[in-house]
């Protein structure tokens, strides 16, 4: 019998250690970005949808606070509604479980620490995060987001010497509905009556925004 | 022959149906521009729909050159009727009208007379055309001013505003020669008929009748399609892709050619030989 | 003096699908003429005008204006010509000057403006220069029809049957117009008719066809004389005069009452002896007039 609880002790200690790896070096990333002040950024939007046909796209970001960015175009935008942004800092923050789950060395060859989080309230539908962390240079690598209702997805990011050590670029991807159009209604006489049987239900996204300029508000 | 092209284009200008088109033009243009203005929002926003669950859309498509495309869109089924009511009353008109006898009496040629009657057509078109252009763009101006288009096909395209008057420019020449060779079937019609209902009705029965059958007769007249050119009426849109398709135009415009020169000649040969029984 | 020849139809046929319109037709007008070109209707005057004008070309034969030929030579000989040919239509909804003016610049007419002063001031449409054809009555429209056949300076014109929808008054007035023009203008007439007595009061030459063909050429009072006319009397009472008449030497020539007058049907040379009967037996004459029908023309030829 009290093997048995030596038993469960130890395994809750285990738990508890792992746990208690992956804290501080979340709550180490936590501190730095929390220290962000506002700022401005020039953005270059690429966007590589397989029915989506658009050029480049600039535009220039605001950061007011983790909950207060704005992004001004003078052309018509696409902005990623998941991954793109600082969100990730409030699923660090609403985490209700962060596990540690070893590491990987990335092509340089160096180590790279990765946590699976849970986040507590459920902050923009994420349930699961896997987070790969460059724990050396205190900087979130790399994401893959499952949401509730709205598909995974992942984002890299890369960084420069950038102010407040923010990235210099951010890669996406994610899954998302094909696009299906009655041909009459989009005036494409060629399609009419052709039913394309290779498109798929779903395709798969990618957007790579590169930051650059960033300056202090 | 610039004496003769003055005096025809006078002689249609001075016809009230004349104004048929401009009116049924600024009509079109209006309707979809105020259509736009309420409903706009909620038409691109369902045609956006597997975007907008990914992407947060922000910025103006609806605009002066959207407005403009969606326009051009109803080219190839409004404008050949507009056109056939000048275009096929060039001939029939002076048949029914008794004015014939008066005309072809003067000591002028027969040719001479109808390449004045089929430029100052064509003239009319080309001002029909220019008009339904830039009354759109200038209203959407107006309306909503400038900004990205977004081209809405099998995929969807957004042009960026400073990327997209060079198409306009050429979708617009693109238009005067498919809409030539609705002219000069319109003239051709016109040659054979005594009243011009004829040659009005015959261009849209011709034109919808082969349209129908291209789209629903695949299987019957498939290998033909691309050589008929009702097929390629839309193709101004062409210019609105990413990168051009330059085959795909070269044949288009090549169709229009072979046709308008193949009406025409039809239309001179038949006409310099008429018995003029009117 | 021999006149010379202005416009020669030489074995002219058209045929239609299946129909032969005019058949070797032949027959020549001069320099000077006020030509009739007579027919009932549907006997090929129509076609032979249209071919005169190049409207029609000829299934075969030659037609010459002042020797040459209207097919080959279509803009130099039309060149020649005026005609107002059936109906007369212009473009209704512009004003009687800008018809003129529109016609007269694709003949290539010099001094314009006042060319269609002329013609207007010549057919009396001055004051309605200005007015839209589409309000012109149809006496209107023939006097503008007429003024365009001028505007080029022809030397022949060609009228297709030009009274046609005027009143009396109206008539007079369009004979008296087409003699003016070739008397003081010097211009050959043709005029199509299928009424006699129009042709006999202003024609001098004629050629009368039926179905096709020709069937009489040549000088109208020449031809007109020895042949029966339809004359009406109208008497102090036609109904004695008709049995006085029929009591007479005179009774071949008695047809009936027609219309409260007395008709006869009689050789022109026996009028005057006639009118010395009628006299003679006290009948108060108030009114002689010739009523020639090219049916009853054609009937006398052939008996």
């Amino acid at each position: 019998m009290k093997t048995l609880r030596i038993l469960i002790l130890l395994s809750i200690f285990t738990l508890t250690a792992k746990a208690q790896d992956a804290e501080p070096i979340l709550n180490k990333l936590v501190t730095k970005l929390e220290k962000v002040k506002p700022y401005t950024v020039d953005l270059t939007i690429n966007i590589d949808v397989e029915f989506l046909k658009i050029k480049e796209r600039k535009a220039k970001l605001v950061y007011n606070g983790p909950d207060d960015i704005d992004i001004n175009s003078d052309d018509f935008m696409l902005m990623p509604k998941n991954g793109a942004q600082m969100e990730y800092l409030g699923i660090i923050k609403n985490r209700s479980a962060a596990i540690y789950e070893g590491t990987e060395q990335d092509s340089k060859g160096n180590t790279l620490t990765k946590i699976k989080i849970i986040p507590g309230k459920n902050k923009d539908g994420v349930i699961l995060a896997n987070m790969v962390i460059d724990e050396k240079k205190n900087r979130l690598v790399k994401m893959k987001a499952f949401t509730e209702s709205n598909g995974s997805f992942i984002s890299e990011f890369e960084y420069g010497n950038n102010l407040y050590d923010m990235p210099s670029k951010v890669l996406l991807e994610f899954d998302m509905k094909n696009f299906q159009i009655p041909a009459h209604l989009s005036g494409d006489i060629d399609a009419v009556g052709k039913k394309d049987a290779t498109k798929k239900e779903t395709t798969t996204g990618k957007v790579v925004i590169t930051y650059t300029g960033y300056k202090k508000k | 022959m610039i004496k003769l092209i003055q005096i025809e284009l006078y002689k249609i200008f001075r016809k009230p149906r004349t104004y048929i088109g401009f009116g049924a033009i600024a009509f079109i243009v209006t309707v979809v521009n105020l259509g736009f203005l309420f409903e706009g929002e909620q038409l691109l926003g369902f045609l956006l729909d597997s975007l907008k669950d990914k992407f947060l859309l922000s910025g103006n498509l609806i605009n002066a050159y959207t407005m403009t495309f969606v326009i051009l869109n109803s080219l190839w089924i409004h404008l050949p009727i507009l056109i056939s009511i000048t275009a096929g009353d060039m001939i029939s008109g002076e048949a029914n009208n008794g004015t014939f006898r008066l005309l072809l009496t003067r000591p002028i040629s027969r040719s001479k007379l109808l390449t004045a009657k089929f430029f100052s057509a064509w003239i009319y078109t080309v001002l029909l055309l220019l008009f339904m252009i830039s009354l759109s763009l200038i209203m959407g101006y107006l309306m909503f001013g400038v900004g990205d288009l977004i081209v809405i096909k099998s995929t969807i395209s957004i042009l960026s505003s400073d990327d997209t008057l060079w198409r306009f420019g050429y979708a617009t020449l693109y238009g005067i020669l498919s809409m030539t060779t609705v002219t000069s079937l319109s003239f051709l019609l016109s040659s054979l008929s005594e009243n011009s209902i004829g040659p009005i009705v015959g261009t849209f029965a011709i034109i919808v009748g082969l349209t129908i059958v291209s789209t629903l007769g695949y299987a019957l007249i498939g290998p033909a399609i691309p050589y008929l050119f009702t097929t390629y009426l839309p193709s101004w849109d062409l210019f609105f892709t990413m990168e051009l398709d330059t085959a795909k135009l070269t044949h288009a415009i090549y169709v229009n050619l072979a046709y308008t020169i193949a009406f025409i000649t039809f239309t001179f040969y038949y006409f310099k030989n008429k018995d003029i029984l009117s | 003096m021999k006149k010379e020849v202005f416009l020669e139809f030489d074995h002219v046929s058209k045929q239609y699908k299946d129909f032969l319109a005019v058949n070797d037709l032949s027959f020549k007008v001069y320099e000077g003429d006020i030509f009739g070109f007579l027919g009932p209707n549907g006997a090929g005057k129509s076609t032979s005008i249209r071919m005169t004008l190049s409207l029609i070309k000829p299934t075969s034969g030659n037609i010459t204006l002042l020797g040459k030929s209207i097919v080959n030579e279509r803009e130099e000989t039309l060149a020649q010509v005026g005609a107002l040919i059936e109906k007369p239509d212009f473009y209704p909804y512009l004003t009687a000057q800008k018809n003129l003016e529109i016609l007269g610049k694709i003949s290539g007419v010099d001094n314009l403006a006042t060319k269609v002063d002329e013609v207007l001031e010549l057919v009396g449409l001055s004051e309605r220069r200005e007015s839209k054809v589409k309000t012109f009555s149809q006496g209107m429209k023939q006097r503008l029809g007429i003024a365009q056949t001028l505007l080029h300076d022809p030397k022949l014109i060609i009228l297709d049957e030009p009274a046609n929808g005027l009143d009396p008054q109206g008539q007079v007035d369009m004979r008296e117009l087409i003699v003016r023009i070739n008397k003081e203008r010097g211009i050959t007439v043709i005029i199509s008719s299928h009424i006699l007595n129009e042709v006999e009061q202003i024609c001098n030459r004629m050629v009368i066809i039926n179905r096709g063909k020709s069937m009489v050429e040549g000088n109208v009072s020449e031809l007109l004389t020895g042949s029966r006319m339809k004359v009406s009397y109208v008497t102090n009472d036609n109904k004695q005069t008709l049995e006085l008449l029929a009591n007479s030497d005179f009774k071949q020539f008695v047809t009936g009452i027609e219309k409260e007058k007395l008709t006869l049907l009689i050789e022109h040379e026996n009028i005057p002896e006639l009118n010395n009967f009628l006299s003679n037996e006290g009948v108060k004459v108030y009114s002689i007039e010739p009523i020639r029908s090219l049916e009853e023309y054609f009937i006398s030829m052939t008996k």
